[in-house]
Formats: C-alpha cells, sequence, structure tokens
C-alpha cells in the first residue's frame, strides 16, 4: 500500500511514517537508543530501511510491540493505532491509503 | 519541572515513568480480556450508554483494552490519536473529565470523535495504579446531550478501582 496521501483533511493527522515514529521513540528513548531500537525491530520484521508503506511501518511496529523494553512497547502499539486510524479514516473518508 | 529557573510543564501524557509502567503492566498487549470485558460492556448498561471504554492513554494514542460500543474505524484501528481523545484530558488532569455536549466543548468540538462519530457525551475517570500513575481512562460515552450526577460519578470511579485491581492482578499472575 504507498504512502501517497500527507494528512486526513481536516483531521490534522499527519501520515506516519518512519521519521516520525523513530522521532517518537526518541523523545521517550534518547535519539542512540531510538535508533538502535527501531533498526532492531526493521531487521527482525525482515523491513530494509527506508521504510516506505503503511504496511512496511506497521510490521515494524508489531516488532516494537514484541521488545523487552517497556517503553519501546508503548511506543509501538502508539504507532499501530495511529497507522490504524490513519488508514481506516482515509478509507471511510474516500482517500487511498 | 524547572528548565533554566524557569517553571514549566511537563505533560503527564509524556511521563516516562507513567509509560514504562504501562509497558510493564502489559498494556500494549492486552485486547479482549474477557473480565475487562465484561466491566466496560456492565458501566454502558449501568449508565444506560451504548458506549463503555477501558482506554490506556499512551504517548500518542489511546488504546482501547476493553470496550462495548466501539465500532467503524475507532474499532478497527483499537484506539485513536491522543490528540484526538477525550481521555487525555483524565490523564492530563488526573481527575475526572465531563462533557455533556461536545459539540460546543472547546476542546473536544473538531474532534473526529464528534465530527464523524457523533458523540456528545463524556464522563471518564483516571485509572490510577498502586504506584500513583494514571495509566489511562475508564469512560462511557454516548450520541446523545447528557448530563452526569455525582452519584453517576462516584460509581464510575468504583469501576475505574476494579479495571486497576484486575490489570495489577493480571500481571501478578503472569509474573
Amino acid at each position: 500500500v504507498a504512502t501517497t496521501t500527507t494528512r486526513i483533511p481536516g483531521y490534522g493527522q499527519d501520515l506516519p511514517c518512519e521519521d516520525s515514529a523513530v522521532q517518537s521513540l526518541a523523545e521517550l528513548l534518547g535519539a542512540d537508543l531510538a535508533q538502535r531500537a527501531w533498526a532492531s525491530a526493521a531487521e527482525r520484521a525482515g523491513v530494509r530501511p527506508p521504510v516506505e508503506t503503511l504496511d512496511t511501518l506497521g510490521e515494524v511496529a508489531r516488532e516494537l510491540v514484541l521488545s523487552d523494553r517497556p517503553l519501546v512497547r508503548v511506543a509501538g502499539r502508539s504507532l499501530l493505532v495511529r497507522i490504524g486510524s490513519y488508514r481506516a479514516l482515509s478509507l471511510m473518508l474516500g482517500k487511498t491509503a | 519541572m524547572k528548565l533554566n529557573g524557569i517553571e514549566t510543564w511537563a505533560d503527564p501524557i509524556k511521563d516516562t515513568a507513567r509509560l514504562s509502567e504501562i509497558g510493564e503492566l502489559g498494556l500494549t498487549e492486552l485486547t479482549d480480556d474477557p473480565e475487562l470485558q465484561a466491566l466496560a460492556a456492565d458501566a454502558a448498561v449501568a449508565f444506560n450508554l451504548p458506549i463503555g471504554v477501558v482506554s490506556i492513554v499512551l504517548d500518542e494514542s489511546q488504546y482501547f483494552i476493553a470496550r462495548t460500543g466501539v465500532d467503524g474505524w475507532v474499532g478497527g484501528a483499537d484506539g485513536t490519536p491522543v490528540e484526538w481523545s477525550f481521555c487525555r484530558n483524565v490523564v492530563r488532569s488526573a481527575s475526572d473529565f465531563v462533557v455533556e455536549d461536545a459539540t460546543v466543548h472547546p476542546v473536544m468540538k473538531d474532534s473526529p470523535l464528534v465530527k464523524l462519530e457523533g458523540l456528545a457525551c463524556y464522563a471518564g475517570t483516571p485509572m490510577v495504579s498502586s504506584n500513583g500513575h494514571v495509566l489511562g481512562s475508564f469512560c462511557v460515552k454516548g450520541k446523545e446531550v447528557r448530563s452526569f450526577s455525582e452519584d453517576e460519578m462516584v460509581l464510575l470511579r468504583e469501576y475505574a478501582a476494579r479495571a486497576v485491581r484486575l490489570i495489577e492482578d493480571r500481571r501478578r499472575q503472569v509474573a
């Protein structure tokens, strides 16, 4: 599924992407740990960065949820909800997500 | 919190100690727990409202670990971005948050939960862990304008306390 839209009109949710996901992780873990956690999750998911689709972003997020670090699990679940919400709302509003 | 001698406000939603406890309690994986499900459903019936939710407020999303009456795009996503949620206000204030008519509420009127889902009334109360962290909100909501009595808020707080007991008991059993 290509990430062709960047924002749900009128509702202000940006398209979830790798940069924003790593930034969110960094707010919880610090930049270095966040980069490592993201790279590790991407590797376990079999995804080679850059992560460019919602599907692959979701695969990495699911690996984050399986992490042994509580804060990484939180960030992963947060990301999964945002991906699901963006996708469902975009579809409901008749856009491609 | 002070930064360079200036008092600043730290957003409780981003509090890493709170978020760590959420992760440690397994609240990032727990879905469709039957006892929590029953609690959410029971609360909706008790308040004569269509929706009851045990909502865990994460750093950027709210995650519904138990719910009744939540369908459509919200149900499919298991939650919403935190900026759209009623429940974030419960965590930020660590107190009850009540909305009688969301369509005119200054904070909530533009949320897609109001504009698209048609939510009108909301009552949520903090779910506070034994460590003192607000994990999220136990809440009921509906699509009609409605007020909530003090007796009803007492009942809602009892539901929230029961939800926390279930969450913590379950974690103790797993550990």
